[in-house]
């Protein structure tokens, strides 16, 4: 082992003489991979003796494969666990110690070397995400997480953080707000917006984690009542281009379709662009979903009920009671919103009766708390039992609206800006190139030149 | 209106922050702020969340944060009677800082309240917005009259006056200008 720890200090020896010269980091790798003696060493040892000699940040990538040695001797091999399943039995190692070693990589490693890592660092995170929340401990890795996004975001080529790429860690951060219902950093990320993926030579990037980072995100938008952006990040999981269905497609859609029954009353068609494949199905998938939409919309209090209650536990298996409950709230609500159409005037008894609502006081908390939220605007007579319905006050004349307006055209603005940027690097690119030189001739170039 | 806002959004974002840093060794005080200015803020769900994810030994009851939770919690449920009766009974807390927060905080959010039913009610009984504050009917009547709302002969209804809503930001000629330059160019290229 010492002349293990000999050769690697060595390698990393020429560097620092030599500043010019990038880290020969896959004369790293095949070290350790060609060392017979470190593959076979426990790995409650190589947590021990190994780790020690290589300290945090100038020897990232040693830690880093070491620590990838440890965790896939530890981490038990039967296939038909869930991931926290997977973690939750470390044979043969002191768990405490390497957690807290595994805490010291993540925050203090160098991005350069993390860079050279390929999917390590990544496979270091997603096991720390997912002990954490077996140990329901979330809350702790918050901060460290959100410092390993911010290092997975950087790139040596241009020597920049790139704060619009998706990473794979991503997703394990929202797991852990969600996990500790603490979404103040999530809300954070959950504001840059996705321009990019993180995809290079050396790592991949699983479909998995960009369908369950914007499932997540839609779970954390819904939680905190921002429906508008939660139907948003459900449509991203959706309308992702597919040739097979996955599972976090299926929760996202029963989701959708409550969402879409609460904040907009009536089910949203998904974008023509999404693949065939899913819609076709995930439907059959989904049908008590939408028989639930169907009575909703054609006003059927008791048939609504009646499935509400009957498949009580299949809602509570998908993890959907919360938003059913606010379903059967946002019916009676409806239905005032329809009446606001009909009438200008109506008596506190012909809300209640018209909207089944069982009291006059139960309407009138109802209208109040409506009328708080901007959902309708009226006007309630207790004098006289009566409430008034008017239009929008909003004339479109005043400063603010200037400025609201001003400000999403800015928005438009930056991501015309944005795709131009893409647009440009793909016609440069020498494959593009290469593909529109090979079609010459098969018509697609004529093509191309009546289109510009 | 606006600097309350801003300087409620600050306050919010570093406690946040001690929040995250100190984890379980979290203050209470850190919490029972935290809490009031999500409410005072309209930021009802963030106030739920962080009740769930306080450590349980802060929710004993003997603690001000224990106190506190039923009015929050009410306000969170918009059970405005319920939540202003409990906080009429709350007047004991562990040091100044928190009872002169605790007293702003009920004075603001009847503020809001009595500007709500202003918007809301062309007449509403005395009865009934003396229960819905917490408040005597005469306090009642004299906050009205100062806000020049009319009350009826047989004095049990009260007639809100509608404030039309005033606040514009002020217009800054060079900055519109200025966007508007930019939109323009825009569409020219």
């Amino acid at each position: 082992m010492e002349s293990l720890v000999a050769t690697v200090r060595s390698l990393y020896q020429t560097t620092q003489t030599e500043t010019q010269k990038p880290l020969n980091h896959q004369e790293i790798l095949n070290t350790f991979n060609t060392n017979s003696t470190f593959q076979n060493e426990t790995a409650d040892n190589l947590l021990n003796n190994l780790i020690p000699s290589f300290p945090i940040p100038e020897f990232s990538l040693a830690n880093i494969i070491i620590l990838n040695n440890i965790l896939n001797k530890v981490m038990t091999k039967a296939r038909n666990l869930n991931e926290i399943e997977a973690v939750s039995n470390l044979n043969g190692i002191n768990e405490q110690k390497l957690i807290s070693e595994l805490e010291k990589c993540l925050k203090e490693s160098d991005p350069k070397q993390i860079d050279y890592s390929g999917d390590m660092f990544a496979d270091l995170c997603h096991f720390y995400t997912n002990k954490l929340i077996q140990l329901n401990q979330a809350k702790k890795g918050l901060l460290t997480m959100h410092e390993c996004v911010k290092k997975l975001q950087y790139d040596s080529y241009s020597d920049k953080y790139n704060t619009n790429q998706l990473t794979t860690v991503h997703s394990d951060l929202l797991k852990l707000s969600l996990s500790s219902k603490n979404f103040t950093i999530g809300q954070k990320i959950m504001s840059n917006e996705i321009l990019d993926i993180k995809k290079t030579a050396s790592s991949t990037f699983d479909s998995k984690f960009y369908l369950s980072y914007f499932y997540y995100c839609g779970c954390i938008s819904s939680s905190l009542k921002n429906f508008e952006d939660s139907l948003f990040y459900f449509e991203q999981v959706l309308n992702v281009p597919a040739n097979a269905l996955s599972q976090i497609m299926i929760d996202s859609y029963k989701k959708f379709i409550l969402i879409s029954l609460i904040y907009k009353g009536k089910l949203l068609g998904l974008p023509k662009f999404t693949s065939r494949k899913v819609i076709t199905q995930i439907k059959p998938m989904c049908s008590v979903y939408h028989d639930l939409a169907s009575a909703f919309m054609d006003f059927e209090l008791e048939k609504l009920n009646s499935l509400c209650h009957k498949y009580q536990e299949m809602f509570e298996r998908d993890k959907n009671s919360g938003l059913i409950k606010q379903l059967q709230n946002a019916f009676y609500k409806l239905n005032i919103q329809k009446l606001t159409k009909t009438f200008i005037t109506l008596s506190l008894t012909d809300i209640a009766a018209k909207t089944r609502l069982n009291s006059t006081s139960q309407a009138e908390e109802l209208i109040l708390n409506m009328i708080r939220d901007g959902e309708i605007f009226a006007t309630i007579n207790q004098k006289d039992c009566m409430v008034s319905f008017h239009d929008n006050p909003e004339k479109y004349d005043n400063p603010n609206l200037m400025n609201k307006l001003t400000g999403e055209m800015f928005e438009c603005i930056d991501l015309e800006n944005s795709m131009k940027k893409m647009e440009n690097e793909i016609i440069t690119h020498p494959h593009y190139i290469q593909k529109c030189q090979t079609n010459v001739g098969t018509g697609i170039d004529e093509i191309d030149q009546l289109l510009q | 209106m606006n600097f309350d806002q801003i300087s409620l959004a600050e306050k919010i974002d570093q406690l946040e922050q001690i929040e995250l840093n100190e984890q379980e060794e979290t203050n209470e005080e850190v919490y029972i702020k935290l809490m009031i200015f999500y409410i005072l803020s309209d930021e009802a769900m963030k106030a739920k969340f962080l009740w769930k994810r306080i450590p349980l030994r802060l929710k004993q009851s003997n603690t001000d944060l224990s106190k506190l939770w039923p009015i929050v919690q009410n306000f969170v449920l918009r059970k405005y009677a319920v939540a202003f009766q409990l906080a009429n009974q709350l007047t004991n807390f562990s040091n100044d800082e928190l009872r002169n927060l605790f007293g702003h905080f009920t004075e603001r959010m009847r503020e809001k309240i009595f500007s709500l039913v202003q918007e809301a009610y062309s007449s509403i009984r005395i009865k009934d917005l003396a229960n819905l504050l917490q408040l005597d009917e005469e306090k009642i009547i004299k906050i009205s009259m100062q806000n020049e709302w009319e009350i009826d002969e047989s004095r049990t209804f009260l007639q809100p006056k509608k404030v039309p809503s005033t606040e514009f930001l002020q217009i800054n000629n060079r900055l519109q200008l200025e966007n508007l330059t930019k939109i323009v160019s825009f569409i020219e290229t």
